[in-house]
């Protein structure tokens, strides 16, 4: 639920946070992509609710900011 | 490549929005809206330089107040990919306030498969008093008549909402919006913090402040992985782009401007972002991509662990900083929270939310 414990990277020098952030990264990259390559053998519903997760214009690693303000 | 080409089919508006940067659409300068034949062109530019643009983005002001140059691009966009320019055709797309739509808006919608992105900042009261016409009058009913109308005509929709500290104090929370969002029906919902001039009074100005709404915006993030984990779909903006930031390759860029992304305004003259109208220090051509202040720029970034996947506007740090752009705590927070909660808790989401992988 909201406000979970997370990863805290307080106090780790800076080369250790590197090599944490970048090794849990990589973890969830591999998760994402490998789910994407099966992505033929998701149920239509699973299928749709993938497409939604990381699909769309914004997934797209652009600047996030979606110029809201205007 | 182009991945976005934005147009300012007109910089004039028919909303008088308490916090908005483009300063009624104007952009500091005059009212106006762009001739077709001038958008047409400049499109022409922009698909023989590239050759691919991923998303031609109709912006203002409101861009449905110049139907016919947003007509004119999309019929415009065919011919380019008809006669070999464009190797595809781009989506298009348009943000608006969606208080004007015709039977005409309609047709080129489906016609040009466009989707559109709809400013909303919650329900009635606090919608109209942040979001009102220039007389001053509310718009929230006509919006919600007008979003039945495009799910009537099966037209997609994304909802962005802007944050500010009349919610805060109004007692609305992010999960609130996110919930009362959920139930129109939008592919997307973008929840984004106010970027205001120092001292505003819709801004979050003080550490406490802007502390609140970095602790909103995570717990926000945190629920839209429940209701996953839960079976459920709440595409909250903040968790798609964190996942997009994660699987694009590591970059210095805060944003695609300078890089990817090129803005016409209604004049024809062309800018690394429409963020930037009207400010020479970011004028650009078709042919140059002019580089605009990256990581390696900040002294803060170079030991910043998330600095591979950061992303963040520029026009929003020249909003808060005009002239010396830089990033600022409240987004530096939020990026290192959401991607570390995004990290820890995605692949136990995935394992719960997409159970049909495993049959």
């Amino acid at each position: 639920m909201a406000g979970q414990v997370i990863v805290n990277f307080d106090g780790l020098t800076a080369e250790a946070a590197d090599k944490l952030a970048k090794g849990m990264v990589d973890a969830v990259k591999a998760k994402i992509d490998g789910l994407a390559a099966l992505a033929g053998k998701l149920s239509t519903e699973d299928s749709l609710k993938f497409e939604r997760l990381i699909g769309g214009m914004r997934a797209d690693g652009n600047c996030g900011n979606g110029c809201a303000g205007a | 490549m182009l991945s976005r080409l934005t147009i300012n089919s007109t910089q004039t508006c028919n909303l008088g929005c308490k916090y908005c940067y483009s300063l009624g659409g104007e952009y500091g300068g005059s009212a106006m809206r762009i001739l077709p034949e001038l958008a047409v062109d400049r499109l022409r530019d922009a698909a023989r330089e590239h050759g691919f643009i991923k998303l031609v983005q109709f912006i203002g002001g409101e861009p449905l107040l110049n139907l016919p140059a947003m007509e004119a691009v999309a019929d415009a966009a065919d011919e380019l990919v008809t006669e070999g320019t464009l190797s595809e055709k781009p989506a298009l797309s348009a943000i608006t306030n969606l208080t004007i739509m015709s039977d005409e808006h309609i047709d080129v919608f489906r016609k040009h498969n466009f989707f559109l992105v709809i400013s909303l900042d919650g329900g009635q009261e606090i919608h109209d008093l942040l979001r009102p016409t220039r007389k001053g009058t509310g718009t929230h009913a006509e919006i919600i008549d007008n979003v039945n109308l495009l799910k009537k005509h099966g037209i997609p929709f994304d909802i962005e909402c802007t944050y500010t500290d009349r919610h805060v104090q109004a007692g609305i929370s992010i999960i609130h919006l996110l919930r009362y969002f959920k139930e129109t029906g939008a592919g997307t919902i973008d929840i984004v913090p106010v970027s205001t001039a120092p001292r505003d009074p819709l801004g979050f100005n003080e550490h406490s402040d802007w502390r609140t709404v970095v602790r909103m915006q995570l717990d926000a993030l945190n629920f839209a992985i429940d209701e996953f984990e839960g079976g459920d779909i709440m595409p909250y903006g903040l968790l798609s782009e964190i996942i997009g930031q994660i699987r694009a390759p590591a970059t210095d860029h805060f944003c695609p401007a300078g890089v990817s992304n090129l803005a016409v305004p209604s004049d024809g003259d062309l800018y690394q972002c429409n963020m930037f109208t009207n400010n020479d220090t970011y004028r650009t051509s078709v042919e140059a991509v002019t580089e605009v202040m990256t990581k390696a720029d900040i002294a803060e970034c170079q030991e910043c662990w998330a600095r591979p996947w950061c992303r963040s506007c520029v026009g929003n740090m020249e909003i808060r900083s005009l002239g010396d752009p830089h990033p600022y705590p409240q987004h530096c927070e939020t990026l290192r929270g959401a991607i570390s909660i995004v990290a820890q808790r995605l692949p136990t989401m995935l394992d719960k939310a997409f159970r049909s992988v495993e049959a």
